[in-house]
């Protein structure tokens, strides 16, 4: 009964980490929106076009454990977000927990301020998730 | 009431039951957090692209922490412009310090061609662009057609 429980109750958190991912994916230039675990696997993406999702989870957490490395040297304690600016548009990388990493695609297109408020903001309920996942 | 005026005391209603929201943050609130965010951050935006349509004025931006949030009109530069909110407002906040002025709500710089007129809204910043001689008093007094 209790296994029972646990399914729906996962099935359930599995449901809301999607509708977060859909949410960040309704702003405007977003075209990649994904949750990486601490062995570089994506385990939840949204994204609008063809993705090599495991170069996209491997260069995260190279990315994301080389800014957190800089910040340490300059004694900036932890790294919070990580933007990489490209030609065509930007990556955004947020911690939510035990080395599971929010990460954000965008094109040109997208206004830099609106997507980092959005991700900020989205940290704190993706923390909530995993907590019970 | 003046036009402008009422959309800021509306958008302040709507930052105020954000913050609200935010602060009891919990898995209840999580929806209503994010409903109250969807509606106060599409309002920024749906004013940004209202106060565009005046006359006389070149842009409308909205800040956060330094970067671009929305944006109507035509604007160059736009990440200096976030810069630039960002770093006004610090420095009045400082002047504050000095003169007992409060929280700091609205900021003018004019220049000898241009002007930017800067209001606080909670974490965000909105930012007017117009010219010099532009009466922004006048300008935003009534609902663009």
């Amino acid at each position: 009964m209790s296994n029972v429980t646990a399914i729906d109750s996962r099935k359930k958190s599995v449901d809301e980490i999607d509708r977060v991912l859909r949410n960040l994916m309704n702003l405007q230039g977003v075209t990649a929106a994904a949750i990486v675990d601490r062995d570089g696997l994506v385990t939840h993406i949204r994204r609008n076009f063809e993705i090599n999702t495991d170069a996209l989870g491997v260069s995260v957490q190279i990315v994301f454990g080389a800014a957190s490395k800089a910040a340490t040297h300059v004694n900036h304690r932890a790294a919070d977000i990580v933007i990489c600016e490209n030609d065509d548009g930007y990556v955004l990388l947020a911690p939510i927990m035990s080395g599971i990493m929010l990460s954000l695609v965008t094109d040109d297109d997208a206004l830099l301020g609106r997507v980092r408020f959005e991700l900020k903001e989205a940290i704190p309920s993706l923390k909530r998730l995993f907590l019970n996942y | 009431m003046h036009w402008f005026d009422s959309q800021l005391k509306a958008l302040h209603r709507l930052a105020g039951i954000y913050e609200e929201c935010r602060i009891k943050d919990s898995n209840e609130f999580v929806e209503e957090t994010r409903q109250a965010r969807t509606i106060f951050i599409d309002n920024v935006q749906t004013l940004v692209e209202t106060v565009v349509k005046l006359p006389d004025i070149s842009g409308c931006v909205a800040g956060h922490e330094g970067f671009i949030l929305a944006k109507a009109g035509s604007i160059s530069g736009l990440d200096a412009l976030g810069a630039m909110i960002q770093e006004s407002m610090d420095i009045a906040q400082r002047g504050n310090e000095i003169l007992d002025l409060g929280t700091i709500q609205q900021l003018l710089v004019i220049g000898e061609n241009n002007k930017v007129a800067m209001i606080s809204m909670g974490a965000i910043t909105l930012a007017i662009l117009s010219s010099t001689q532009t009466n922004l008093t006048k300008c935003l007094s009534k609902k663009p057609r």
